[in-house]
């Protein structure tokens, strides 16, 4: 009965811990959402996409551009800030999140998770350079390589 | 390859649906006008080892000493050959007791055409070896990637009939809807399950020499998310018909085992917590002409929370309960009926654990358990019920890497 009580009691001061990390903590990113822009490959003809349809494409639900065209999906990694910020403010869904439905997709078959690339040049040749690419990059990095699209 | 695999199916059902879905894909595989750009073949695996340190009773082996009989390896294969149509094949090989000692087994292997009709519906389908769908964790209970702790909760994803839940040779269907408001998804399947000798014990035990011979599996899950995740709820049912015939002379005779599961699941998640809970009911019937045996159904359910403190470590902690009749909470009547301990008809135990993941590759987790009853127990592992304990802990540390 002793080692009982003694979880309930380690379960009780997990979940003080947490109400006061919870408050506590509400570090601001460092990058701005509103710096982040949306970007395809420049054969994509469309000039703005919807959220929903947004949150599908990156949650790697959605598999073609409404003209049948492959979409292929290109994130930085999971602790980048600004992935972090794309994935809060424009999609609005926690990091952890997106991962572990990419996990979900690769472990059961059913789908596979986005190609990573490791800065945001590389994401910008990446883009730039793949047919029905979509990707994700700071306002200043934008040029006429590449394709913005607006989010409604 | 697909085809030699799918064919031993159709012959013995002579069902007309497998053949024609596999036409259907043919046809759109030649008819895609965007061919893709480079080699769209992936693959992932995994590899876990755990060590399990038990009071009292025994799991995963002699785990009373310490066992290192926790380790799973897992290796798939996924190719997307247009948008549409996708093949994949996922092999695992677990270590966790004396029945499942490092076979190799097809976890999956299917393949999967999915069109959008408009810009918020999608329908699709799949045929071969499919994952079962059942609650939030089934699909990818062996990747401990994807688990919320070192097991998927032992309420519900338990070892007892595990090939049944696991995995069915059959085919599928599914409808993605998605609103403004959230995301509805409907996936429906229909086939033969897996049963190995494990379950078949389970089912039928050891006495009775019988054979399955008609293992029909049916399943539904009906998900909704909210569309920004924060609530996911699900409602999943498995029903299976299973029938067995019995050597000439046995004490019993054939039968039939009609097995009917049923999950509810929610989810809350913020940004820093993560709320699960989920409900089941399993109910397995004996119908042995011309006396039915109605039992009562195996209830549990468990409440976890999980806590990111930042993106390297996070804490857990979750209770669970089992019953194996839930108007017999104690085991009392179980323990008049059968003359076995009341304690094996119920489990009830608080887990807390936590986890650390330097990086995307790797990941430890460090918990400890505390059980009252022993109903989750295997035989195997404890032959003698009156030498099993009430009160127990459970103590394990696991390593898992993932490419």
């Amino acid at each position: 009965m002793l080692t009982r009580n003694y979880s309930k009691l380690i379960f009780g001061i997990l979940l003080l811990s947490y109400v006061t990390f919870a408050t506590s903590k509400t570090a601001p990113p460092s990058i701005e959402q509103s710096e982040i822009r949306i970007v395809t490959h420049t054969d994509i003809q469309q000039s703005s996409i919807d959220k929903s349809t947004l949150r599908a494409i990156f949650f790697m639900h959605l598999q073609e551009w409404p003209n049948g065209e492959p979409v292929k999906v290109f994130v930085l990694r999971d602790r980048n800030k600004t992935h972090q910020a794309f994935s809060k403010g424009l999609l609005g869904f926690f990091p952890y999140q997106l991962r572990r439905n990419w996990d979900k997709l690769v472990f059961s078959g059913t789908g596979e998770a986005p190609e990573e690339v490791k800065s945001i040049d590389k994401m910008k040749s990446a883009v730039a350079g793949t047919p029905g690419s979509i990707g994700y990059i700071p306002l200043n990095f934008i040029d006429e390589n590449l394709k913005v699209l607006e989010v409604k | 390859m697909l085809t030699n695999y799918i064919s031993p199916y159709t012959k013995t059902n002579k069902s007309v649906y497998l053949p024609s879905v596999f036409v259907f894909i043919s046809l759109s595989l030649m008819n895609s006008p965007f061919a893709l750009a480079e080699n769209e073949t992936k693959i992932n695996g995994f590899i876990s080892q755990g060590i399990i340190y038990t009071s009292e009773n025994k799991i995963n082996g002699d785990s009373d000493s310490g066992s290192f009989k926790l380790t799973e390896l897992g290796l798939n294969m996924s190719k997307r050959f247009t948008p549409r149509v996708r093949l994949s094949g996922q092999a695992i090989s677990r270590i966790v007791d004396q029945e499942s000692d490092g076979d190799i087994t097809l976890d999956y292997l299917f393949i999967d055409y999915k069109v959008p009709i408009n810009s918020s519906i999608q329908l699709g389908g799949r045929a071969g070896r499919i994952k079962n769908v059942i609650g939030f964790y089934n699909e990818t209970r062996d990747v401990a990637f994807t688990r919320p702790s070192i097991s998927a909760p032992e309420s519900i994803y338990f070892d007892f009939v595990r090939d049944l839940q696991l995995s069915s040779d059959g085919v599928a269907g599914y409808a993605e809807w998605r609103s403004i408001s959230g995301t509805l998804l409907l996936e429906l399947g229909s086939g033969k399950a897996r049963i190995n000798s494990e379950t078949e014990v389970s089912l039928i035990s050891e006495t009775v020499n019988g054979k399955f011979y008609k293992e029909d599996i049916e399943q539904a899950r009906l998900s909704y998310a909210l569309s920004d995740q924060s609530w996911r709820f699900a409602l999943s049912k498995i029903t299976a018909d299973l029938k067995y015939k019995t050597e000439p002379l046995s004490f019993f005779g054939a039968g039939e085992i009609p097995v009917d599961l049923r999950v509810l699941s929610v989810e809350y998640a913020s940004e820093l917590f993560v709320l699960t809970s989920e409900y089941m009911l399993l109910d397995i019937d004996y119908v042995q002409p011309p006396l039915p045996a109605r039992i009562q159904p195996i209830s549990s359910w468990f409440i976890q929370g999980q806590y990111h403190h930042n993106s390297n470590w996070s804490i857990y902690s979750r209770h669970e309960q089992l019953y194996f009749n839930k108007n017999d909470r104690d085991g009392s009547q179980f323990s008049q009926v059968t003359g076995l301990p009341a304690h094996s008809a119920f489990s009830s135990s608080w887990l807390v654990g936590v986890k650390w993941q330097p990086s995307y590759n790797w990941m430890l987790l460090a918990e400890i358990r505390n059980i009252e009853g022993t109903a989750e127990l295997s035989r195997d592992n404890n032959p003698n019920p009156f030498e099993t304990k009430k009160y127990w802990q459970a103590v394990s540390v696991m390593l898992s890497y993932r490419f």
